[in-house]
């Protein structure tokens, strides 16, 4: 962002830079700045205008949640500021708005910047004016000047500064507008003596007055003209499109489905690339190189036909489809469309006991659970966001998308009549994503009733206006906050996996490879549920990754069946000349195949996801339910499923 | 909140004897698409954590909400509060009592 900033540009030098670097790690700073504001206020822009790249999270001591701090320098200055969770009022109902309180209260930040919609005024006053009777320095960054005036409101700002007895900088941070007079506000504030004092008895006055005062405020400073009147208002009209009773279904479907269709599709182009460079390419030049330095025939084997090739995998399948999947959903999110959704759909999940914000947890979960778990933050209530934590894993993931189509095309599809295959085929794995949503709907009304019983929350949902997003923003957060982060989780667990699979596939035990012991273990369970003892030990060993179960399934299979294909290492199920055959061969039915695309939906979420749950919830508890409740549902259904099937069939 | 729920029978019947004592009140969420209201009150059933959030919104007596969409099957409902636009569902809405203008 610094880049098309030309202030930020002819003040960083290299010194600067330097040491701004080590105030953001070392902690060091000359002035700690708090930036509050109301949610939807285009806080999180104006703090990465004032920072650019230099942010980082920050643990703060005593804080649930972790804080996004930055520096920024002026003045031959460094400033930290830190980004407080947005807020309607200090007086703290929920853990976000406690921790801003406490922040404020603790950390004492010497300035805290006040960031205010200006399409919105009134509402937003309200915090600036309790802020302000804590604290003596505050400035109010009134946000969104440019889409007030496009709506004909015009803030005197000059008079708002004086009514309130604050700094003003009227800002619209999209365009970057505003954004070095608030940082020439911020370090002239920070050295001025405070002229007036806070009132020193802390507490905040009465809400009701606050808010007369603030309808004062408002009437002295804002001016309301009338919008040119647009021949066509295409805000309303897509507000209607994407709200009303008749459309807002229909219209959800399509857009979900467009989605998930483009990230499918477009993923295969960029995966197989990636594919071809780090399997094909790298993985047989690392062997050679092993050999060549001498590594005994063990050790190659682990580190790189076992923790490479499975890390290299996981990055081929998964960067590619998060990579479109998540700057599409924030595509989404940044021109208001999540919040109509939530809006549409709690009439719905309100009847399971959940909020109607879990649909943006769950069509997140279908990129990845872990993100849609560290989405569930959007939720405020902790039993509601807990309710869509533990059941985000019936929400089918990127990683588990392949497999079904892979089953369905292979088993499904030659069942239906001539021409059918690929309808049928594309109709058994969309049952299978429908079932997911039917069974998470279930899990919630049944956790609302059983480990989660508890009051419905206070429901509020607050609807921003449609707004054009801001397409560079959108890929720096979607890469940044969800893709990196989610692919840097699966690879660094993809690593003790790729051992243990090469592990389990080429030590012997006896005669036999370990494999064989295991799976021969698993094979009763596997038998009753549908499945085979190979299937249950691939699930068990290739926890980090969904991506990573086929291919160590085809390994296995190829290991333990005798073949004429060389096994011990992932297997590309594109390689395979006769994939049916082979799978047939070691013993696979149709029943096999509907009883692991069951079993695909609902089982033990990866281990990443497990990891991110215990870090969201901080509770070993909850981890240990989200793992066991969707691996009973799956041991449950594919055992009935299996015994069904052998009854009928 | 359940209580809330449950009292709310109750609060109607209140509500039909505030309007013979003269004033047209009726509760948020019987008002009509793109209908404009004055709130009253916040019902005093309405307490500690679901009343500071209403008062934080700004549903706080004297301002004037209009009403917006409704989402479908009993979802929540839309309303237009100091320029901005707000969903409660339909039991909390209840808990406010507005006059019509």
């Amino acid at each position: 962002m610094s880049a098309h900033d030309p202030s930020a540009c002819s003040t960083c030098a290299l010194g600067e830079a330097i040491r701004e670097k080590t105030a953001l790690f070392a902690g060091t700073c000359d002035c700690l700045v708090a930036l509050v504001g109301n949610p939807n206020t285009g806080k999180s822009t104006v703090f990465n205008r004032l920072t650019g790249l230099r942010q980082h999270t920050g643990n703060w001591p005593g804080k649930t949640t972790e804080l996004a701090e930055g520096v920024f320098s002026e003045g031959g200055r460094i400033f930290k500021i830190v980004d407080l969770p947005g807020t309607y009022s200090l007086e703290a109902a929920d853990n976000d708005e406690q921790v801003t309180a406490n922040f404020l209260k603790k950390a004492a930040p010497e300035v805290t910047v006040v960031v205010a919609d200006a399409t919105a005024l009134e509402r937003n006053l309200l915090l600036c004016l309790q802020v302000a009777a804590l604290h003596p320095k505050v400035i109010v960054a009134v946000n969104l000047i440019d889409e007030a005036e496009g709506r004909g409101i015009a803030v005197d700002v000059a008079k708002l500064s004086a009514e309130l007895g604050l700094p003003v900088v009227p800002m619209a941070a999209r365009r970057g507008q505003g954004v070095a007079d608030l940082r020439r506000k911020i370090a002239e504030l920070s050295l001025a003596v405070p002229l007036r004092l806070a009132p020193g008895n802390g507490k905040l006055p009465d809400s009701e007055d606050l808010y007369r005062r603030a309808g004062g405020i408002v009437k002295a400073c804002v001016t309301l003209r009338e919008p040119p009147e647009p021949s066509f208002d295409w805000r309303a009209a897509l507000d209607w499109l994407l709200t009303s009773r008749w459309t807002a279904f229909p219209v959800m479907g399509a857009v979900f489905a467009l989605v998930l269709w483009i990230t499918i599709l477009g993923a295969n182009v960029p995966s197989n690339l990636l594919y071809g460079a780090l399997v094909e390419k790298l993985h047989p030049f690392l062997k050679v190189l092993a050999e060549g330095i001498g590594l005994p025939w063990w050790l190659s084997g682990v580190l790189v036909d076992g923790m490479y090739l499975a890390g290299a995998w996981v990055v081929c399948v998964m960067l590619p489809p998060m990579a479109i999947f998540f700057p599409l959903f924030t595509l989404l999110e940044d021109l208001g469309y999540l919040p109509r959704v939530a809006f549409n759909m709690d009439g719905l999940l309100s009847r399971a006991g959940a909020h109607g914000k879990q649909a943006l947890t769950m069509a997140i979960g279908y990129g990845c659970n872990a993100a849609g778990v560290v989405a569930a933050r959007i939720i405020e209530s902790p039993r509601e966001r807990l309710v869509a934590i533990l059941t985000n894993n019936f929400a089918l993931c990127n990683g588990r998308w392949p497999t079904l189509i892979l089953l369905s095309t292979l088993f499904v599809a030659p069942m239906a009549p001539a021409g059918l295959g690929t309808v049928f085929a594309m109709g058994a794995v969309l049952a299978v994503a429908v079932l997911g949503v039917a069974l998470s709907l279930a899990a919630a009304w049944i956790l609302s009733r059983t480990l989660l019983k508890g009051e419905p929350c206070a429901f509020h949902l607050e609807i921003p206006p449609i707004r054009r997003p801001c397409l560079w923003q959108v890929l720096y957060t979607s890469l940044i906050d969800r893709t990196v982060f989610v692919l840097w989780r699966a690879v660094v667990f993809a690593f003790p996996a790729g051992a243990l699979i090469w592990c389990v596939a080429n030590i012997s035990a006896g005669a036999l490879p370990l494999a064989w012991w295991l799976s021969e273990l698993l094979s009763p369970l596997g038998w009753l549920m549908g499945l085979n003892g190979v299937i249950l030990l691939a699930y068990v060993v290739a926890i980090p990754a969904n991506e990573l179960v086929v291919p160590t399934i085809l390994m296995l299979t190829v290991t333990l069946g005798g073949q004429a294909v060389p096994g011990g290492t992932l297997f590309d199920p594109g390689k395979a000349a006769d994939l049916k055959g082979l799978l047939s061969g070691a013993g696979w039915t149709s029943l096999t195949a509907f009883s692991l695309m069951l079993f695909c939906l609902c089982h033990n979420p990866c281990s990443t996801t497990i990891l991110t749950i215990y870090k969201e919830t901080k509770s070993v508890r909850w981890a240990f339910w989200a793992t066991a409740m969707p691996l009973a549902t799956g041991l449950v259904l594919c055992t009935l499923f299996a015994a069904l099937w052998r009854l009928f069939a | 909140m359940m209580h809330c729920i449950r009292e709310r029978l109750n609060y109607r019947v209140a509500d039909g004897i505030a309007s013979g004592a003269g004033i047209a009140a009726e509760s948020l969420d019987a008002l009509r698409p793109g209908e404009r209201a004055r709130i009253l009150e916040i019902a005093p059933h309405c307490r500690g954590f679901e009343r500071r959030r209403l008062t934080d919104l700004g549903l706080v007596p004297g301002s004037v909400v209009e009403r917006a969409e409704r989402a479908p099957f009993g979802g929540p409902v839309a309303f237009r509060l100091r320029g901005v636009t707000m969903a409660l569902r339909p039991a909390t809405a209840s808990m406010v009592t507005v006059e019509t203008l």
